[in-house]
């Protein structure tokens, strides 16, 4: 090979292959941001939240800067992530979570995402691992699959690589990217395109795509973010349906494929809205959501993405991933151009009005906001439409792009270039000017006026690009200009906003959990700070999954983050959204925590009894730990019950007029089971928890007389129970825990999680996958 | 657009427009406002509350009718003389829905922030925070109470001033790129002509 040759190959390589070479590229970003993370033995995690609460203060450092907007990731998905490797690897699905809550669905939690792929890395390598790469894999897989949708479109290569940076790495992308609500992004484009497949093939096997696309969306773990990407995957239904011909046709099959997709996600579904009945986010948010926007100064971070601070230095309205909006600068450079490409051809509008619709709900446009009231979206919050924007962005974008690249540009569209730039260039200023010399602005390292400098270096560099392309610049050379600036504009952002902590930080213990596992074991619940008590095998009665179960927390006093509690205030029940968390605060200071088990109490070193009657028990630089003597055990025999209804119930236990050691009040009866009532008091017998796993717990029970065993975990539909091996009812007992009668001797009660939903979502699932299966046969293809 | 595809998008978007909310509550039967929009920390602002529709058939007649703040952790509620009471104070007690308007001045508006305002109508003698109490939706509203002198500083001219230039000289530069674009382009076109 001559030295010419050599030299021009890969060049070559690239042009005869666009596509491949775009993924690869794509690829090669991701890797910048993650290979040293998994190379260095460090992990993707907002661990360091965790340094500001004992006990870790003794064993991670609060380096970087803790940023509370990621708490719910430390305390909820790389909680879960964690919990359901061990099960999985252990050999168990993991449909129940016994550990927070006093127990609560799992599998059917709607954001645990159990059966969506990228979560299964979790299944196979260490947690520490793990989360990194499922980071890693979500974002490239957003940006391939964006990149695929806009080759779809029409754009090319190059116009399609820099729009699909600019949704990969976009603000929303990066600040959502640990939620499960980040895995719904990947299938937006994936559910756009395989839509205008359908609509271009009148093929089985496209159907099938979008059904499968259908699913994944729904398996992501984000159930709001999936119903609204299906309220948009209808309006693209829609408005390709309206090009001429076959449109009844392709409306009919797009149905059919969602019906087909939702039946395959049914195994998940089901339990999900099962769940949902019985959650405490449902109670109030089918009553009324609050229902905000956020400023449109905010519409600023479409240029300096970190204009309201991060962690710490924060000071804007709302959370940096609800009201940030960059999406790097080429793609707010050539808005208007995309815009206008897009308002000329057809299908191409739809993006305009998904981008218009999007802000006009997000920046709470008069009228346009009652549309957050609509069915379904008034059972979301609402600001969390800033993805869809992004990726509705980043399309005009590729449009724009495009255009400038293929098109002559007539005399109109640099005085739409120049004026947009004048336009964002002055507001933004204007903005500046007002709010630089504000307090909390003042003190971002990254002050106002130096962010936007930067910005306005950046924006101006890509407009002059833009123009010159216009004007003549070979637009292969021009493409990569913009290329550049594009990712160099948006790596810093993706490089800095998810800490990374060294592997053995995560979840470490340290002796005060060694004295808790010890301690506490099985038969009793601790209370310490965040709801990261299963990462350690222990139980605790608080807990986040953003559902709640309802029973437990109407006997609690409603969620919230405690931080009002702790501060010795109300707590402001108008602002919940019901899917805050069930605090550790609540449960303390609620008239249930020695009903709940609660017999450990986890303060920081120092601390006084956070109650009267607390016995100090562990005290040491990392923790003291305090015990609750009045707490029942999680299992325990009970002579006494009493048949009361739920008002009835509830009053007698917040009223503290229950001895949950001698009586047990029971829900959905007239009369207690004749086989244990009237036993009489005293102990005379003993319940010791033998044998526990997700599903299932064993109890040795040993007992002189009938009695009820009342184990204080929650009572859901679905929890069967033996005696001996002979199956006996499930009580409700105490308004939200479970108890089954036992006949005198020694017994074992086995309670086993097995809910008709999962059986009936898994039988749909089963139909759905045999259609599927059908549709793929290739005799049945061609029919 | 093929009709019978226009037929039925017309009708799924009506009847997405006539379905109800989803929240099951209904609005109140009063309304409120606050003016000005914006107001400087410890000026007033004007609160008013007025009965706008009959409530539903076996509604009360009256109501307490409390203002508390909707996005704080704490409970926050105004009281009828400007004050922030961390428990339940009614605004106004035993409200009828025929009553004549209620315009009261907030004295000296406080703390500075964009404060969004509920007005929650309740039964009277109930607990607003109760929801389950509730009979309607809040009726959120938004003040914007500007700092005096909270440690902001007096506007710093200087930065502002280099900023102003920044910008124009890069409007300056993309309008130039603009201009010699076009003239470039007259040219090449010009050296095209036959």
């Amino acid at each position: 090979m001559s030295w010419s040759a050599a030299a021009r190959s890969p060049s070559d390589w690239a042009r005869r292959r666009p596509d491949l070479t775009a993924a690869l590229a794509l690829a090669a970003i991701t890797l910048v941001l993650f290979a040293p993370t998994l190379l260095s033995g460090r992990t993707v995690s907002p661990m360091n939240i965790l340094a500001e609460r004992a006990p870790w203060h003794t064993v991670i450092a609060p380096v970087p800067p803790p940023n509370a907007a990621l708490t719910d990731i430390a305390q909820v998905f790389h909680p879960w992530l964690l919990y359901a490797g061990e099960q999985i690897r252990g050999g168990v699905i993991p449909l129940w979570n016994p550990h927070e809550y006093t127990g609560a669905p799992f599998f059917g939690n709607g954001q645990s995402a159990l059966l969506f792929p990228v979560t299964m890395i979790a299944f196979v390598l260490p947690a520490a691992v793990a989360v990194t790469v499922i980071s890693w894999v979500k974002l490239l897989s957003i940006g391939v699959a964006t990149y695929w949708f806009l080759r779809m479109l029409g754009p090319g290569p190059g116009p399609a690589f820099i729009a699909a940076c600019g949704f990969m790495l976009s603000a929303p992308v990066i600040g959502w990217l640990q939620w499960t609500f980040a895995s719904t992004f990947l299938c937006l484009p994936l559910l756009l395109g395989a839509i205008k497949r359908l609509r271009e093939r009148r093929e089985l096997r496209a159907l099938v795509l979008v059904a499968v696309v259908v699913t994944l969306d729904v398996l992501a773990g984000y159930p709001q973010a999936a119903a609204q990407a299906l309220v948009v995957a209808t309006a693209w239904a829609l408005v390709l349906a309206a090009r001429a011909g076959g449109g009844l046709g392709f409306l009919a099959r797009y149905a059919a494929a969602v019906a087909l997709g939702l039946g395959l996600a049914a195994v998940q579904l089901v339990p999900f809205v099962e769940y949902v009945r019985e959650s405490f986010v449902f109670v109030y948010r089918s009553q009324w959501t609050p229902i905000f926007s956020a400023p449109f100064r905010s519409a600023t971070t479409f240029l300096m993405p970190y204009y309201y601070g991060v962690g710490k230095e924060a000071w804007g309205v709302w959370q940096f991933a609800v009201q940030t909006g960059y999406v790097g600068i080429v793609t707010l450079a050539v808005l208007p151009l995309g815009a206008r490409a897009a308002l000329r051809r057809g299908e191409q509008r739809f993006f305009v009005g998904l981008a218009a619709v999007g802000l006009a709900l997000h920046y709470g446009l008069p009228g346009v906001s009652l549309a957050a009231e609509v069915p379904g979206f008034s059972l979301g919050t609402n600001l969390r439409l800033m993805p869809v924007i992004a990726f509705a962005l980043c399309v005009l974008a590729a449009l724009g792009l495009e255009a400038l690249r293929a098109e002559k540009p007539d005399r109109v569209v640099p005085w739409l270039v120049g004026g947009w730039f004048t336009a964002v260039a002055v507001l933004v200023l204007v903005a500046i000017a007002q709010d630089h010399t504000r307090a909390a602005a003042r003190q971002m390292i990254l002050s106002l006026p130096v962010q936007y400098a930067i910005g306005l270096i950046a924006l101006t560099l890509a407009t002059i690009i833009v123009v010159r392309m216009m004007a003549g610049l070979a637009p292969a050379r021009g493409l990569s200009a913009l290329a550049v600036v594009q990712v160099a504009s948006l790596l810093p952002l993706a490089a800095t906003y998810n800490p990374s902590v060294d592997r053995g930080a995560f979840f470490p213990t340290t002796p005060a959990i060694d004295y808790l596992r010890r301690e506490a074991g099985h038969q009793s619940r601790v209370l310490m700070p965040g709801t990261v008590a299963l990462t350690y095998g222990l139980f605790e009665a608080q807990g986040y999954d953003g559902m709640s179960p309802r029973r437990l927390v109407e006997i609690t006093g409603v969620v919230g983050t405690g931080g009002a509690l702790a501060r010795g205030f109300l707590q402001n029940t108008v602002a919940l959204h019901g899917s805050e968390p069930l605090s550790g605060i609540r449960i303390l200071v609620s008239p249930v925590l020695d009903l709940l088990g609660v017999r450990y109490v986890l303060m920081a070193p120092g601390a006084a009894p956070p109650r009267p009657g607390l016995a100090l028990v562990y005290d040491a630089a990392d923790a003291r730990i305090f015990r609750n003597d009045g707490a029942v055990p999680r299992a325990m025999l009970v002579r006494q019950a009493r048949c009361v209804d739920d008002p009835a119930a509830l009053e007698a236990i917040r009223g503290r007029a229950l001895d949950p050691r001698r009586e047990v009040l029971l829900a959905d009866c007239a009369s207690p089971p004749a086989s244990a009532d009237g036993a009489g008091a005293g102990p005379g017998g003993s319940a010791v928890i033998r044998d526990e796993s997700a599903n299932r717990v064993s109890v040795q029970v040993s007992t002189d007389r009938p009695a009820y065993l009342v184990l204080s975990d929650t009572w859901f539909p679905g929890w069967a129970a033996t005696v001996d091996g002979h199956p006996t009812r499930v009580w409700r007992a105490n308004h939200t825990l479970r108890a089954v009668v036992v006949p005198s001797g020694a017994r074992e009660v086995v309670f086993t999680y097995a809910p008709r939903s999962l059986r009936i979502g898994a039988l749909i699932s089963v139909v759905a996958l045999g259609l599927v299966a059908l549709a793929m046969i290739p005799g049945w293809r061609r029919r | 657009m093929a009709s019978p595809v226009k037929t039925l998008a017309t009708a799924a978007i009506l009847a997405l427009a006539a379905a109800p909310a989803s929240a099951a509550l209904p609005a109140p039967p009063f309304d409120f406002s606050l003016s000005p929009a914006a107001v400087t920390e410890g000026a007033p602002a004007t609160v008013r509350i007025a009965p706008v529709r009959a409530p539903s058939a076996g509604a009360p007649e009256t109501y307490d009718l409390y203002l508390a703040l909707a996005r704080t952790d704490e409970a926050s509620f105004l009281t009828e003389d400007g004050a922030w009471s961390p428990s339940p104070v009614p605004y106004a007690r035993a409200v009828g829905v025929n009553a004549p308007p209620i315009v009261r001045q907030w004295p000296r508006a406080w703390p500075p922030g964009e404060h969004a305002f509920a007005l929650l109508v309740v039964p009277v003698s109930a607990d607003p925070l109760a929801r389950s109490a509730w009979r309607y939706r809040p009726v959120i509203r938004w003040l914007d109470v500007e700092p005096r002198a909270s440690g902001d500083a007096s506007p710093d001219y200087a930065t502002v001033a280099i900023l102003v230039v920044a910008t124009l000289g890069a409007i300056a530069a993309v309008w130039w790129t603009v201009l010699e674009g076009r003239r470039g382009t007259r040219r090449r076109g010009l050296a095209c002509a036959p």
